[in-house]
């Protein structure tokens, strides 16, 4: 074993998605809250039993398409009406109905990077390295096998007793896992 | 699933309430009829093509579903069918118009002779070709809404239901098409031939769009108030009303789309005769009717609607539903009533006893086709899936 060598976790691998919810149940009630699932599909209800909190994405993406509303707007009056008046057609300088589709793109523009960029960033993504990827057999994290991970850095972790737990979860195995 | 055979909702009391209503609405109708003939007109083409729009609405939402499947349409499939089978009804109610053409289109006044615009439409608006169109229309409506439920019904009994699911796909698919073809024209000849001079294009979508519009918010409203009864509670769970509160919301933008293309089109180009249309709209209190439906037709239930929490309680969404269905009789009174009046406050009081007479008939019957079937498809092969997902 290294000098430096840290644990990451404790991670269980499970057959199937109903186990894996039982068991995010029970860690929930363990006290357990550095707690992260791994599936091959979204499992309806894991983030319920895991006790995550709801995104907070939506709301971003609503300032998102808000701020771009208003700069497609913004951007059309002051060019048309203050920077560079061009009289069209003898229509008002301010014609809002013919900026209304610029204002749209932007909208849509803007709420569609805030949800891509703004996933990642909440994602902590995109990153080189993560220690889930030492667990043994973790590829099939992404075809049939389901995964619970108990971080060390949760103050109810203790090598001994959370291993305990987990075998106790009927899981197929239990592995311990380094940085 | 036969243990809701017997699930059928009691709407022995709407049926009373919506006959006697029709009763009066008609009655106060036929009087003013008697007052001013053209205004009795006017206003019936008003509350007709209210619920008109609801009744077809109900078929074409009834075609899709039987085409698309999924859940949000599974559970209101027997309202959209009792909805699609007061056509026939409708197509009786239409015979007054067939007496009243000359009162309500200038083009069926002699003086449109005169007229060189009308000569270049002559072949197609008149009289025989309207009368002619509006049979078709109501045979081929009337034939796919009979066509529909009777495989439907048909399945609830059925010992191979998959077979039946895929003769409704068969005859909905092509039924879309016919759907969409006549409702172009007949909105055409109703509608947009109040100003014959005037065309636009878009006019049958929006029409289209409205009627789904309409369809689904009533929809939303009556299986909200049924699913206060016992065993509809359990079946009828937040997830639909979120399905459902969805595409309310799809349908509010698409109806905005729908409204604004046309505008900005019209107005980009700026030709004498299409913006008459418009400029019409723009004065005699009809602006302040345009910017009530920009907010409380589009911004409000747009940014309502994009709320989860709202969109799964009944109650809620319900509400948003509700304001929506008003916001319709405004849209289409803003649509037709300014070829009538030139000032909104010139609005006529019989324009409310047309909307509840037929308004009134028009439930009754919905209150009394619903009943007749068990209000589950319950030998639809995708049922049981759908009552145990959440």
């Amino acid at each position: 074993m290294q000098d430096n060598y840290q644990v990451y976790g404790l991670v269980a691998e499970f057959e199937t998605s109903d186990q894996l919810l039982a068991a995010a149940r029970a860690t929930k009630d363990a006290g357990y809250r550095k707690v992260e699932s791994y599936t091959p599909f979204a499992v309806e209800g894991l983030n319920e039993a895991l006790g995550q909190r709801k995104t907070r994405l939506p709301w971003l993406v609503l300032v998102g398409g808000l701020l771009g509303a208003a700069t497609g707007f913004l951007m059309q009056t002051i060019a048309s009406v203050y920077d560079y008046p061009w009289l069209v057609a003898g229509r008002p300088y301010f014609s809002w109905q013919a900026f209304v589709p610029i204002t749209f793109e932007m909208t849509i523009l803007l709420a569609a990077g805030t949800a891509v960029f703004g996933m990642l960033l909440l994602n902590h993504l995109p990153r080189h390295y993560h220690p889930i990827f030492n667990t043994p057999g973790f590829k099939r994290a992404s075809v049939d096998r389901f995964f619970l991970a108990i971080e060390a850095a949760d103050p109810r972790y203790n090598p001994t007793e959370t291993t305990e737990f987990l075998r106790g979860l009927n899981p197929l195995r239990v592995s311990e896992v380094g940085c | 699933m036969s243990e809701f055979e017997n699930l059928r909702p009691n709407l022995g009391r709407l049926q009373t309430i919506g006959l006697v209503v029709g009763a009066v609405g008609l009655a106060i109708a036929v009087l003013g009829a008697f007052l001013n003939l053209q205004t009795f007109f006017q206003a019936y083409l008003f509350g007709y093509l209210f619920w008109f729009n609801l009744a077809l609405g109900c078929l074409g939402l009834l075609l899709v579903q039987n085409v698309t499947g999924g859940r949000w349409g599974l559970l209101i499939r027997r309202m959209l069918e009792a909805g699609a089978l007061t056509i026939p009804l409708l197509g009786l109610l239409f015979v007054p118009f067939l007496f009243g053409l000359p009162q309500l289109y200038a083009w069926a006044r002699p003086e449109a002779l005169n007229d060189e615009v009308y000569l270049t439409k002559a072949a197609y608006l008149n009289q025989p070709g309207y009368i002619i169109r509006a049979i078709i229309f109501f045979a081929i409506w009337s034939a796919l809404a009979i066509a529909v439920t009777r495989l439907s019904r048909a399945q609830d009994t059925a010992s191979n239901p998959a077979a039946l699911s895929r003769r409704l796909r068969i005859v909905s698919a092509p039924g879309i098409v016919l759907y969409v073809i006549t409702i172009t024209l007949a909105s055409t000849d109703w509608a947009m031939s109040l100003d014959f001079h005037w065309f636009s294009t878009i006019y049958g979508m929006y029409f289209m769009v409205s009627q789904g519009l309409t369809a689904f918010t009533f929809v939303i409203v009556v299986l909200a108030a049924l699913s206060r009864q016992r065993p509809m509670a359990e079946m009828v769970r937040p997830p639909l009303f979120a399905d459902l509160g969805t595409l309310t919301f799809a349908f509010v933008i698409l109806w905005t789309y729908m409204s604004f293309a046309q505008y900005l089109i019209i107005w980009s180009a700026n030709i004498a005769e299409e913006v008459t249309w418009y400029l019409r709209r723009a004065e005699g209190g009809w602006e302040y009717i345009a910017i009530v439906l920009m907010i409380f037709h589009f911004a409000v239930p747009f940014f309502l609607l994009l709320s989860r929490r709202i969109k799964r309680s009944a109650q809620l969404l319900t509400g948003v539903a509700a304001g929506l269905l008003i916001m319709r009789l405004i849209d289409l009174y803003w649509l037709i009533g300014p070829e009538f009046h030139a000032s909104v406050l010139e609005v006529n009081w019989l324009a409310f006893a047309t909307l509840a007479g037929i308004g009134g008939l028009w439930l009754a019957a919905f209150a009394w086709l619903l009943p007749r079937r068990p209000f589950l498809p319950i030998r639809d092969p995708a049922l049981p899936m759908v009552l145990s997902g959440d």
